[in-house]
């Protein structure tokens, strides 16, 4: 008996050995899907950061130029939409808005606060900021938001943002 | 059993330090990206404002420049500029119809202010330069 009792020890032993190699592999396999994922996720944020940034440039500059009819007046509606389409090709399911009310303003609308903005959703606000330290003419742009998240189950762990403003002079027509 | 797991403990706290530097080295490489696309983004409208300024008006040019460099990067606290900020060029001389206008900025990261100093004692210097042509039509 005392052969079999060793018997028993072994694969009990090795029962052991299995389970704890189980769990060892199962906790390193979430962590090195959660470090893939989050990577992946990041990359993605990046670029839709660089993209919302170019996006406002062009959009301020739109808004700088004015239009035929109004040369000297900022065109902050006209700003949106080129904005919309640069950021287009890169917003995977999230949704562009404006604020509301904004289209009343004459002197447009900041961005509301961000955690106000909800998710999968950018918000793109065209204002003049007010005049100071002998400034005047400015035209601002800000897109604000949480975009979609292309790996989903990771919005709740990596609750990323976006919030640029860019600001530029609005155009000087000459007779 | 004692000894696997004097050993695991020791394992752990030799990979732990290492893989917490790689991790903030990586993100860190992300953020001077970011910086550089803000830097270059605000160094790129101030050169599109000086081109928009009344052509032959130097100083409104630089005025228009320097307003919306400063106001932009104001809106990325993480660039600290220095010096004298940003500055315009234009070639020929006078920011005049035509001429090609260049701005050149540079603006420090400020990692000491954030968790990366412990990856990166320094803090980056980086710089941008734009350029913007004034268009023939602007006039005189």
């Amino acid at each position: 008996m005392p052969i079999g009792g060793a018997a028993r020890w072994t694969q009990a032993a090795a029962a052991t050995r299995r389970g704890q190699s189980t769990v060892e592999f199962a906790a390193v396999v979430m962590a090195f899907l959660l470090a893939l994922f989050g990577a992946v996720s990041a990359a993605f944020h990046s670029v839709q950061r660089a993209m919302a940034e170019t996006a406002a440039a062009t959009g301020v500059q739109v808004a700088a130029g004015g239009t035929p009819l109004s040369p000297g007046r900022p065109d902050l509606a006209g700003a949106v939409g080129p904005t919309e389409a640069v950021l287009q090709p890169v917003l995977w399911g999230t949704r562009v808005t404006v604020p509301e009310n904004w289209a009343t303003q004459p002197q447009g609308q900041p961005c509301a606060p961000l955690q106000n903005i909800p998710q999968d959703t950018l918000e793109v606000c065209v204002w003049l900021p007010p005049a100071g330290a002998g400034q005047t003419g400015m035209v601002a742009e800000t897109v604000r938001g949480h975009p979609a998240y292309v790996v989903p189950f990771l919005a709740g762990l990596l609750p990323w943002s976006i919030d640029v403003t860019v600001e530029t002079h609005e155009v000087s027509y000459q007779a | 059993m004692r000894e696997d797991l004097g050993q695991a403990l020791i394992e752990t706290a030799v990979t732990l330090p290492v893989m917490l530097v790689l991790f903030l080295g990586f993100l860190a490489v992300g953020v001077v990206a970011e910086a550089l696309v803000d830097l270059n983004t605000a160094v790129y409208l101030a050169a599109a404002s000086a081109a928009a300024a009344p052509a032959g008006q130097a100083a409104t040019a630089r005025d228009y420049a320097t307003w919306t460099f400063d106001d932009t990067v104001a809106n990325f606290p993480e660039l600290q500029v220095g010096g004298t900020g940003i500055d315009c060029t234009s070639d020929p001389n006078g920011f005049g119809a035509g001429a090609q206008v260049t701005c050149v900025a540079s603006a420090e990261l400020r990692f000491d202010r954030t968790l990366f100093a412990i990856v990166v004692p320094t803090n980056p210097r980086l710089s941008a330069t734009a350029t913007a042509v004034i268009p023939e039509h602007r006039g005189a």
